[in-house]
């Protein structure tokens, strides 16, 4: 029987929200082989589609019926995994799937984490038991590594082994969980050895600002900043230890030397994710991190991504579509083995040509071998149509073997501003000496002519006929007002007085020259040298250009005059639009001359661009300031005062005019969904 | 003081310039190792491919098999000179017994399994079962073999006619089973459904678990129609997430828009899935030991509300079955927000369609899924469905795709970009008729005025950028002197907004909203694509194949429309999925008059009569992890009836095993061109579907793909299709009539045949 009740409970069961998504694309255009696309980084940046980059050809111990597997690690051509739901290790051999040996059963309650040294002691991080446990290759237990008595560890502190490895001297690094000092590090025999590599803590603005106010005891009682702990780590042939933390959107992961640093070199600007839960190290030091999602991203040993490739598996199995991917691992014949704790099976992937040939490319151009790695570079490139990778590895091989406009020319496609510089720097030096001879010598010329030119002058007057015309031009009220700009910069106070008794200066002249602002602007903004320009023009829509122009300068003009009205001020409407417009006077003369200068010089001279840019805006500012004090009739205490309450009212503009969007656009919604409603339930 | 100025500058310039020729230095280039040595280590990974299910295994040695059914409580009720027909009436249950070798077929092997409920033994050994609704739309299974159901069957002749009613739910109809020379067919007569109380009828199935396995008990296979074909063996238990279940024909988009949420919570794109492969062909089969028994199943009737399902042991059950499941009712998602949630509700009325399916028994060398291809391709031969009318050439056609223009998004308004003029059109054809390659397929995208994404689909005009009609009819006639054939590309199905007026000409889906296809990818531009009334793409190409006539234009490409069927179902405007289909057969059999050569991209079966050529032809299956094996039963069904190139090489398909796999299942090669680069195409709207396509660049492979191809396909024009064994994993053995062999060899080391030496990664011919 269904009840009402029942009903509405079932109604409301149904009531799902799945959002029309689907991942269909035109049938004609598809990598008919894999059952995901892979991805690369492409020459400016953006994740794009590319040929198949690892393929899966196996899918192993569909028949082992593994329980809840947490970790996989291979060495030595056999695969481990610890296999958390059984409390053991299993081993099987890559090339004779049939040999399978089980370690640990008994000893073990929830193996997490398994490595193998280079003695073939198999290492296991048992969560279970709170422990490390060490085995030989044969299974006897060699010794177990429990909570570290020693002082210095503390009583309080966490022991939670989660994973383990070990390094080439036998010191054993632990990441356990709730540990926020970092990697717990004992020695072989079990002696404490200290923390490695802590995360650091970030405060934001506010909090830093907060920071300062409150007391010791308040800030004890509600940050509780601490550190993010570790949730994975392997580690290198080299010794070297790579860790991942979740959760973060930056440096998710690091590479550590010695002291704990993070020695990447693309640290702060790699492309991570905050859901890695594995991480490992393939034969040509490249990184491979499996997401909580099934995605596998390889970086090189700097950290440029090179592919990412996988999938997540909701509803439909798939060759490289995983459920819950919990580890991954490498062979020494490049197959990458992805482990999936919810269905117990490993998903191989094997590397495509075109992967090993990213893999010799990048090998050889670590090695620095720039010059050799060229030709694989090139077969990258006219297969994969797209790779910021492959224009980066040409572009130093250009560059090492002095082709430097090459060079130049595929940093550029990279957009690799710095190593850009570098080679635009070696043209322009080449072509400073090819030619400096030739520029001398015109400019001796120029500088000649220009001397006959003034004798003939002052014999025959031959330049009266351009002075007659710019004395015409600057007659014209509108020219005349508009070249007022320069004296304003100048002589602000003088000009302002000027302006406000309307002796100089109109209204037309004024939005003249906010026109010739914003042109300026819009040049500077968009339109500056590759390399000192952060922005596509193309991927900038013309009207947000207008608002961070216009918006900001139509609320002070607006905000100041409503505020200047009720602080007794003089100023009129008119007084206050015209001088804001001719404080931008700096702007129209000057900021032209430092984009054109942003063409030709490189980074190494960039202070000038900016130190320029600074100045020019501090000079406005100035103007602004001096040309209210003028117009209102202030005291430079009024003025500052009268300052702050036009960016307070600004502020409260925005704020009103968020808060009545919001509010519409709900009441929009709401409306709109009524109505579907009923029409449905009426048709 | 300027004087002095001057001379400073000159004298520190002139510094400048000594010190930098001081200390700069020369430096000798390396040379650099040459690539084709390194060949073989960079594929030296692909023989990992072999294992998977992209490839098919070698049969295990032949073990026979014995009957695991009897026929004790079972009566006969229908016999002819092949087969003999058993039936039990307490479960409604049948035995089919094969006369030629004495196997039987059935359901289950008992009556109630201990590993099954009672319910599931009822849907495993009856002939009938069905899916239902409630008033709340929970969805349940039941069988006529049920307690409360009421059955009533009479035979009259070579039939036996059923009349059914599961009194408890008030649903009742009548079916029949009828033995026609040797196969059987079943039938349900849809006018005599009646829904009496508050129960609908969901779906019906007939005998789901006939020819079903337990577990790994006997070597065979489950046969699905999913890509070019494939298998699932029969193996033990094993907790997949779903079975396989796709309707035929591929999705009903006017009413199938139910997607998973693909969130990956990275910053990458989710849209990360390629799209899974759609089953063109309305059948399945059942292998019991390979080369012993088979089951073939055709649906011949309302396979356009069909589905195939296939469920691997341990999927609910113990047992591997597979079946047609015929759809009267299904659940859609109706939005009720604007940002497309909703509620699934089950549909109201039931789609009108008479369910009928063939069974047919084979046995011996016919009993595999090669003998499988064979019947059902002698089976369209007869129907002429297919005929032996492959265009035989002495040299093998290559497809060549050119991208000829597209929009392009601008800082104010789009423009147009030229992507490859005609003059660059014509270099390309030029530059591999130099290296004797003239049998071309040229195929031109984006002729139309506003370029591939920007044309509109009601219009017919040239896009003026890239040339006047004239030059268009002279490119085609200088592709057709050196001996090949210049298609023009037709999309009038799947669009975006530029393209038509989505109020007028927007396909509908049964919540009244437009049909939209949207990509979960916030770096694309355009988004969403829509499809166009199923009525007007009729009318469309039928209006467009008539302006070809009379604009001298001989060959039409059209895309889409092969693998995209559905229904419009805006009220008072509603298409019903069969009737779209009886209308785009009727279409295309009228514009084949007035064209020369029709060629579509991946079509259903239906329009294979109709085809002069077809592209993109499936290779590979999805790769579910159940699958087992790919097979080319499409391949084996089309050649020697029809030319199929293979989808584009250039983009994931250009490796060693891709070539071979071309060679093995005798597809001609495809590739997509264009005469920019493909950063220079970053702002049109095809830049993520294409990663690489500058012709400079591809030229070489091209070249050196169709040599290969050529040196062994030539030798098979017009060939049918006789065998294909496994001779080792990653040896394949494709024979041909006429008694002539291709051994195709994927692994890295060399295989030896008899007398020769088939070379790793390369192909023998006997």
């Amino acid at each position: 029987m269904i009840t009402r009740k029942s009903y509405i409970h079932f109604v409301i069961l149904i009531f799902i929200l799945i959002l029309t998504i689907s991942s269909l694309s035109f049938a004609e255009i598809s990598n008919e082989n894999a059952t995901a696309y892979s991805y690369t980084i492409s020459e400016d940046g953006v994740w794009v589609r590319t040929q198949d980059a690892y393929l899966v050809g196996n899918i192993l111990f569909k028949d082992l019926n593994l329980k809840s597997p947490e970790d996989i690690f291979i060495r030595n051509e056999k695969i481990y995994i610890a296999e958390g739901g059984n409390g053991q290790i299993v081993i099987v051999d890559i090339n004779n799937s049939n040999n399978i040996n089980y370690v640990g059963k008994g000893i073990l309650n929830m193996p997490t984490g398994v490595f193998v040294d280079e003695k073939g002691r198999i290492l296991v991080a048992d969560y279970g038991l709170g422990e490390v446990v060490m085995f030989d290759s044969n299974g006897e237990l060699l010794r177990r590594y429990k909570r570290p008595e020693s002082i210095v560890f503390g009583q309080k502190a966490n022991y939670n082994p989660r994973k383990v490895v070990s390094d080439k001297m036998g010191n054993i690094y632990i990441v356990s969980e709730g540990t926020y000092d970092g990697i717990i590090q004992l020695s072989e025999d079990g002696e404490f050895l200290g923390y490695f590599g802590a995360n650091i803590t970030y405060l934001s603005f506010g909090e830093a600002l907060l920071n300062l106010i409150f007391t010791k005891e308040q800030q004890a009682q509600l940050f509780n900043i601490i550190p993010k702990t570790f949730y994975n780590l392997a580690i290198d042939d080299e010794g070297l230890i790579y860790t991942i933390t979740q959760g973060v959107g930056r440096n998710a992961i690091k590479k550590h030397n010695v002291s704990g640093n993070n020695i990447l070199k693309q640290a702060n600007r790699m492309i991570s994710e905050p859901n890695f839960v594995d991480i490992t190290v393939g034969n040509y030091n490249q990184i491979y991190a499996l997401t909580e999602t099934g995605l596998i991203y390889e970086y090189d040993s700097e950290g440029n991504l090179i592919y990412s490739f996988g999938g997540r598996a909701i509803s439909t199995e798939r060759n490289g579509f995983f459920t819950v991917p919990v580890g991954i691992a490498v062979d020494q014949v490049d197959n990458v083995y992805i482990l999936d704790k919810e269905r117990g099976i490993v998903h191989v992937f094997y590397p495509t040509a075109i992967t090993n040939m990213t893999h010799e490319a990048i090998s050889l151009y670590e090695k620095g071998k720039y010059i050799e790695s060229m030709s694989y570079w090139q077969e990258i490139l006219k297969l994969s149509g797209r790779s910021r990778i492959a224009h980066n590895g040409l572009g130093k091989a250009y560059f090492q073997s002095q082709d430097y406009e090459k060079a130049a020319e595929h940093f550029k496609i990279a957009n690799n501003k710095i190593d850009y510089s570098e080679a635009y720097w070696e043209i322009r030096n080449l072509w400073l000496q090819n030619n400096i001879a030739t520029i001398l010598i015109v400019v001796f010329l120029v500088w000649v002519l220009w001397r006959i030119v003034k004798l003939l002058d002052k014999k025959y007057g031959i330049l009266n006929v351009f002075r007659n015309f710019f004395r015409k031009t600057k007659e014209v009220k509108l020219v005349s007002d508009v070249l007022y700009m320069g004296r304003f910069m100048l002589h602000p106070i003088d000009s302002s007085y000027d302006i406000k008794h309307g002796k100089k200066a109109s209204v037309m002249s004024a939005t003249l020259v906010y026109v010739l602002a914003f042109i300026a602007f819009v040049l500077d903004y968009l339109f500056k040298g590759f390399i000192f320009n952060p922005r596509d023009f193309r991927e900038v829509s013309y009207l947000y250009v207008i608002m961070i122009f216009g918006l900001p300068l139509a609320l002070w003009v607006v905000s100041n005059y409503l505020v200047s009205t009720l602080n007794d001020g003089e100023g009129k409407f008119r007084d206050v639009y015209c001088t804001t417009s001719y404080a931008l006077a700096p702007l129209v003369l000057f900021m032209p001359i430092v984009t054109l200068l942003s063409y030709v010089i490189t980074l190494n001279e960039g202070f000038i661009i900016q130190f320029a840019s600074v100045a020019i805006w501090v000079w406005c500012g100035v103007l602004i300031f001096v040309s209210l004090k003028e117009i209102h009739n202030f005291s430079v205490g009024g003025v500052i005062k009268n300052i702050l309450l036009t960016l307070f009212l600004m502020f409260v503009i925005v704020i009103a005019y968020f808060i009545v969007y919001m509010l519409g656009s709900e009441a929009f919604n709401f409306i709109y969904t009524l109505i579907k409603e009923a029409s449905y339930r009426i048709g | 003081m300027d004087k002095r100025l001057f001379a400073s500058l000159v004298v520190v310039l002139n510094l400048l310039l000594l010190m930098n020729s001081v200390f700069s230095q020369t430096q000798s280039l390396d040379t650099f190792s040459t690539l084709e040595e390194e060949i073989i280590l960079l594929e030296r990974n692909e023989i990992s491919n072999i294992g998977s299910n992209r490839h098919t295994k070698p049969e295990k040695e032949r073990v026979v098999v014995i009957n695991r059914m009897d026929l004790d409580d079972y009566e006969k009720i229908l016999e002819d000179d092949y087969i003999e027909v058993y039936y039990w009436d307490k479960n409604a249950s049948i035995r089919v017994l094969n006369k030629v070798n004495g196997y039987i077929w059935g359901g289950l092997p008992s009556e109630k399994p201990s590993d099954m409920n009672v319910t599931w033994s009822g849907i495993g050994n009856s002939l009938v079962s069905i899916d239902y609704y409630d008033q709340a739309g929970i969805e349940r299974k039941t069988s006529i073999a049920a307690n409360n159901v009421k059955r009533e069957y009479v035979v009259n002749g070579n039939t036996i006619f059923f009349s059914v009613n599961f009194t408890q739910l008030g649903i009742s109809f009548d079916f029949s089973v009828e033995l026609n020379d040797g196969s059987l067919i079943f039938r349900l007569d849809s006018d005599s459904i009646q829904e009496t109380g508050k129960y609908m009828l969901g779906s019906v199935y007939f005998v789901p678990f006939f020819g079903s396995v337990r577990a790994d008990e006997i070597d065979g296979y489950i046969f699905i129609p999913d890509g070019p074909g494939a298998l699932i063996r029969f193996d033990k238990p094993f907790k997949y997430l779903s079975n396989f279940e796709k309707r035929v024909y591929g999705k009903d988009f006017a009413i199938d828009h139910l997607f998973e949420v693909n969130d990956l919570k990275v910053s990458r794109p989710n849209d990360f899935a390629t799209e899974e492969k759609s089953v063109l062909m309305p059948i399945f089969g059942v292998v019991h030991g390979p080369k012993q028994n088979g089951l073939f199943a055709r649906i011949t009737s309302g396979e356009e509300y069909a589905a195939i399902v296939a469920t691997p042991a341990g999927v609910l059950t113990n047992y591997n079955w597979v079946s047609a499941k015929f759809i009267y009712r299904q659940k859609y998602l109706q939005p009720t927000t604007r940002s497309g949630a909703g509620v699934q509700i089950v549909q109201q009325n039931r789609n009108h369609f008479d369910p009928e399916i063939r069974y047919y028994f084979l046995s011996g060398d016919d009993a595999d899924y090669v003998g499988m291809a064979k019947v059902y391709r002698n089976m369209l031969y007869e129907e002429g469905v297919l005929a032996r009318q492959e265009r035989i050439d002495s040299q093998i056609p290559l497809k060549i795709g050119i991208l000829g223009s597209d929009i392009e998004k601008g800082f104010i308004f789009n423009n147009l970009k030229v992507i490859t003029s005609l003059k660059q059109a014509e270099e390309i054809v030029t530059s591999l008729n130099s290296e004797d390659i003239s049998n071309l397929t040229v195929v031109m995208k984006g002729w139309q005025e506003g370029g591939l994404n920007g044309s509109k689909t009601s219009k017919f005009a040239f896009e003026e950028k890239l040339g006047e009609k004239d030059a268009f009819l002279e490119f085609s006639d200088f592709v057709d002197q050196q001996g090949g054939r210049f298609y023009f590309y037709e999309n009038p199905v799947a669009v975006n907004q530029f393209q038509i007026d989505l109020r007028k000409e927007g396909g509908h889906s049964l919540s009244q909203d437009l049909i939209k296809i949207q990509r979960d990818n916030d770096y694309i531009w355009i988004k969403d694509t829509y499809l166009v009334k199923i009525n007007l793409v009729a009318d469309y190409l039928e209006n467009k194949a008539e302006l070809y006539k009379s604009n001298g234009m001989k060959n039409m490409a059209v895309d889409e429309v092969g693998f995209k069927l559905y229904a419009e179902n805006q009220r008072g405007d509603v298409v019903t999925r069969d009737q779209a289909r009886v209308m785009l057969e009727e279409t295309a059999k009228n514009i084949v008059n007035n064209l020369e050569n029709l060629a579509l991209y991946t079509p259903n079966q239906y329009f294979w009569r109709y085809s002069s050529e077809i592209f993109h032809l499936p290779m590979v299956n999805s790769q579910y992890i159940y699958e087992t094996d790919t097979v080319p039963f499409i391949q084996i069904v089309l050649k020697g009836s029809i030319d199929y190139y293979a989808p584009y090489s250039n983009m994931g398909f250009y490796s060693p095993t891709d070539i071979l796999r071309l060679i093995e299942y005798g597809a001609y090669p495809s590739f997509v061109l264009t005469a920019l680069t493909n950063d220079e195409l970053k702002y049109t709207a095809i830049s993520d579907s294409y990663y690489s396509t500058y012709y400079e660049h591809w030229l070489d492979v091209i070249v050196s793909t169709y040599n290969t191809i050529n040196n062994v396909l030539s030798k098979f024009e017009g060939k049918q299709i006789v065998d294909r064994t496994v001779l080792k994993e990653g040896v394949v053995k494709v024979d041909y009539e006429g008694d002539v062999s291709i051994i195709v060899n994927y692994t890295n080391y060399d295989y030896f045949f008899e007398n020769d030496v088939v070379p790793a990664l390369g192909y023998l011919i006997v």
